[in-house]
């Protein structure tokens, strides 16, 4: 099968992934024609586009005929199970079900492209659905139990690091693609239609299970279900080729279909080695894309990961080196902002019984469904027995969650006496800090103190890999303008306030500040600004961290600390419990 | 629905021996309370939760009553039961276990108005929920920490009591729902009310293996039983059949196991240095201990049972102490230490 075998030629990373992506469809069809015929998931990171039609074109065409279905991602979970037909039960005066769109995709595939985080309950009845192969066509009764073999294709649509889909739901997907960087112009001629056996899934030997567990461990991925999934992608693949075990090509096909887009860690240092182990047994392109990946996403060269890690406390170590800790998944674990229920914006959440005013939306099936069970009371009662009998207490409005997402914003401190104390280092904590902060998916926002004026050189993202970068880019020298720093945080601050997320701060210094508001020179004045700066933004409210980057703490970082009223860790002492608790407490 | 259900078996779950046994710790005393396991995902806690309830032996039900109600117990019977003579009629049925989604309602829950009777009839009359089909059997909730306030409530009032009372849409109705709640979540997702923590008779942490071997023979098992479940589940029938006649002689043994002053003193001794909260804690240990006795045919409890399950049933009951990040089970672990070593030394 000559299109299968992607590793003949040698081809740019962004077509790389787009030959995977075909790979995985062949795969997946196999999957569907093979004895068990479990339909497949697939979690896609792209944009709507050409590309994205593509590929879910060639999905389409292996499947059965009319098998797929389109989603939209904000739909609630019980929109898709069937329910009562309140019209056809009152017609016919017994109770008549219609189905919902879930059992209809019974052997089917669902598409759901996700513009938006997609709902807790709605993952959680999807993890249900895949988890036990069964649906309730109403979702209420048990008795109406029945099969789904659900197919599930999810296209997250997050830019920038920013991911739609929860790591409950993702867990359960089994092929993990990213289309997001390929382009029209990547797409190679389509090929001819092979005429595919059915696949007989291969088995797989120890050792290379083995090692597929240990670089889903590398990629973060404490979980048991990765591993298997990619496991049953390679024994597929396997098959695919009349093989009857699977080999090391299988097995690194496996890792880049299924494992390596959902890592939550990028391996670094020993890590590397063994995914570069990989990536030498595999096909040249993989390897190149291996490479590209560790180019842009491991520390750069500038800032010596060893030095740094000698450096910083024990416990911080630990936190770092958490590609194998299997405390990391625990302590980092997504946490997202407070919540809060509003009659007006959001997403769905059911609605109440109440009235409908202010600006509240009637919710009309539930009003309707409120006032079914009395009709043929009212009706006895009414002077127009041919309507609808509805009355004010069946009146339901609906509700909506509005999430309050959080955002950290780091506030470090690039000056001449910072650079020559502790810069590496206080660049390694900010990226620790960034690392937990992204693993919870919090927004993250960077000012650096340099020179005359302060500089927001990362606004509000999500994305690691781009705050990372700039960190790197990071240079130390000149002097310390605390107050206009704090006065950029003041307006990030404000601005995260408007749109509702709730922000905390992170200020990295040695506290000596020596331009004042103006940016001018002067030690007295600039303290005095950024005095009083710190206690305009105290009045902000916002759950402030000072870290004290000083060789000697000389007591000026803490003066700030205090006028910001703010939880204040000097570095010597400070622990990773200490710094990640103090942010975790701050952003509550 | 259950009964006709493959289910893995819980003989071939590899490692989880902590959840493992708290789960047969409250198959063996129903009234433990529960247990609650936290942790990551994919560590198997569905599964084992599922294979449980397959391995349990099956009880005596009435035959037509859809609250499954006792016929040897009296005093748990349903309106109906009461009422008509059908308790007499029984037969054996598999114990239930109920999903809660979280999407619940609270209709769905506790059960509500028959909307077809009421159309169709004109009449009022109660379309049990989940509680009803819950009732001796296992309530399973995953991820607990992220359910809706309101249903925390309505679920606490109905563990407590183990009857299930509905006054609204002019329904009156009152029936048993006595069921082990089972809960699993990840705590950094969202914190559980103290009052639902104190609620679970155990809390266990559940941790993905790290060992590589071990992680292979999960998945190895795992693949296994997907490619033909029956000839798996037959391959460890054997073992499953162990296991259930283990769990019923237990049952049998339990009502025998006595509790001396002595230990009883011991629990108290560990439940005060701990500093928990109420006198929970201390009943269900006692009861965690007399079952962990019965399950390995003794019949005295002894210090080394309550030291066994001391972790279980109480690290989740602790304050929160702010510069004291040790998990729970590790603070229980250190004052357990101190209080054996003094008693040893005395």
């Amino acid at each position: 099968m000559a299109h299968l075998d992607t590793s003949s030629q040698t081809c740019s990373p962004q077509s790389a992934a787009w030959n995977d992506a075909c790979l995985a469809i062949e795969l997946a069809a196999g999957m569907v024609s093979s004895p068990t015929s479990r339909m497949p998931t697939f979690c896609v990171k792209a944009q709507a586009g050409p590309v994205l039609d593509a590929w879910l074109e060639r999905l389409q065409d292996v499947l059965p005929r009319d098998s797929t279905k389109q989603l939209q991602g904000t739909a609630r979970f019980s929109d898709l199970l069937g329910g009562l037909d309140l019209s056809a039960t009152l017609a016919a005066g017994k109770r008549v079900y219609e189905e919902g769109l879930l059992s209809r995709c019974h052997e089917g595939v669902l598409i759901i492209p996700l513009s938006a985080a997609m709902m807790p309950e709605m993952a959680a009845g999807f993890g249900a659905v895949l988890e036990s192969g069964r649906v309730s066509v109403d979702g209420l009764s048990p008795a109406s139990d029945q099969d789904l073999n659900l197919g599930l294709v999810i296209i997250d649509q997050g830019e920038d690091g920013e991911e739609f889909l929860s790591i409950g739901l993702r867990d359960r997907l089994m092929f993990h693609l990213d289309l997001s960087q390929v382009s029209l112009r990547d797409i190679g001629k389509r090929d001819e239609k092979n005429n595919r056996g059915i696949p007989k899934p291969a088995l797989c030997d120890a050792a290379l299970l083995e090692e597929l567990c240990a670089v889903s461990l590398s990629l973060g991925l404490a979980s048991i279900r990765p591993p298997h999934q990619a496991l049953q992608v390679a024994s597929f693949h396997a098959g695919l080729q009349d093989r009857s075990t699977v080999n090391r090509e299988d097995v690194s096909t496996a890792i880049r279909l299924s494992l390596v887009n959902r890592a939550l860690v990028y391996p670094i240092e020993e890590q590397d080695e063994a995914l570069e182990e990989e990536a030498n047994t595999s096909n040249p392109d993989e390897e190149k894309q291996e490479s590209n990946r560790s180019t842009s996403d491991t520390m750069p060269n500038e800032m010596d990961v060893n030095s740094i890690l000698a450096t910083l406390p024990p416990e911080l170590l630990m936190a770092l080196k958490s590609n194998t800790n299997k405390r990391r998944g625990k302590r980092l674990a997504g946490r997202s902002g407070g919540k809060r229920i509003s009659f007006t914006r959001g997403k769905p959440v059911g609605s109440i019984r109440g009235s409908f005013d202010h600006g509240k939306r009637l919710d009309l099936i539930a009003t309707l469904r409120a006032s079914a069970p009395w009709q043929t009371m009212r009706r006895q009662h009414s002077l127009n027995p041919n309507r609808i009998q509805v009355r004010k207490r069946d009146f339901h409005v609906k509700r909506y969650l509005k999430p309050s997402e959080s955002t950290t914003i780091f506030v470090v401190d690039a000056s001449g006496s910072t650079a020559i104390n502790r810069l590496a280092e206080a660049k390694g904590a900010v990226e620790l800090l960034l690392g937990e902060s992204y693993a919870r998916r919090d927004h993250v926002a960077l000012i650096s103190l340099r020179g005359q004026e302060s500089e927001t050189i990362l606004p509000p993202t999500r994305s690691l890999t781009r705050a990372r970068r700039t960190l790197s880019g990071l240079r130390g020298g000149g002097g310390t303008p605390l107050a206009h720093g704090l006065q950029k945080a003041m307006a990030v601050a404000q601005d995260e306030l408007r749109k509702g997320r709730s922000p905390s701060l992170v200020l990295l210094t040695d506290g000596s500040a020596n331009v004042s508001l103006e940016g001018l020179g002067g030690r007295a004045q600039a303290m005095e600004d950024a005095i009083s700066m710190a206690r305009g933004l105290a009045s902000l409210e916002v759950a402030t961290l000072v870290i004290d980057v000083s060789r000697s703490a000389n007591g000026h970082a803490k003066t700030v600390a205090d006028a910001l009223r703010a939880k204040y860790v000097p570095m010597p002492f400070a622990s990773s419990k200490n710094i990640s608790d103090a942010v975790r407490v701050s952003q509550h | 629905m259950n009964e006709k259900r493959e289910v893995y078996p819980f003989a071939a779950i590899v490692g989880q021996d902590e959840l493992k046994h708290a789960l047969i710790l409250s198959a063996i005393d129903p009234s433990l309370g529960g247990v609650l396991a936290l942790g990551d995902r994919g560590t198997g806690k569905t599964t084992t939760v599922r294979a449980l309830a397959a391995a349990l032996p099956t009880i005596e039900a009435v035959a037509d009553c859809r609250y499954r109600c006792d016929p040897s117990d009296t005093t748990r019977l349903c309106e109906q039961c009461l009422e008509t003579n059908r308790a007499s009629q029984a037969k054996k049925v598999s114990v239930p276990v109920v999903d809660l989604p979280l999407g619940v309602t609270q209709d769905r829950l506790l059960g509500s108005l028959d909307i077809e009777r009421a159309l169709v009839d004109g009449k009022k009359e109660f379309e049990p929920g989940l509680l009803a089909d819950a009732n001796r059997g296992f309530l399973y909730i995953d991820e607990v920490n992220l359910l809706e306030d309101h249903l925390v409530d309505v679920l606490l009032d109905v563990a407590a009591s183990g009857w299930n009372v509905i006054e609204r849409e002019g329904l009156s109705v009152r029936h048993p729902a006595s069921f082990v709640l089972i809960g699993s979540g990840n705590p950094e997702e969202g914190e559980l009310r103290p009052q639902l923590l104190d609620r679970f008779g155990l809390s266990v942490d559940v941790e993905t293996p790290m060992d590589i071997k071990k992680r292979v023979e999960i998945i190895r098992r795992r693949d296994t039983y997907d490619a033909d479940p029956s000839a798996f589940i037959r391959k460890w029938k054997r073992e499953t059949t162990k296991l259930r006649n283990r769990i019923d002689r237990a049952r049998e043994l339990i009502g025998f196991v006595t509790v001396d002053d002595d230990v009883l003193a011991l629990i108290a001794e560990i439940c005060i240095g701990l500093g928990t909260d109420g006198l929970r804690g201390e009943l269900t240990l006692i009861k965690a201990a007399r079952a962990d006795a019965a399950w390995s045919g003794d019949t005295v409890v002894s210090s080394s049972h309550v030291r066994k399950l001391a972790p279980l049933a109480l690290s989740h009951r602790l304050r929160k102490n702010p510069l004291d990040d040790a998990r729970g089970s590790v603070r229980v672990e250190r004052v357990l230490e101190e209080i054996y070593a003094s008693r040893d030394a005395a």
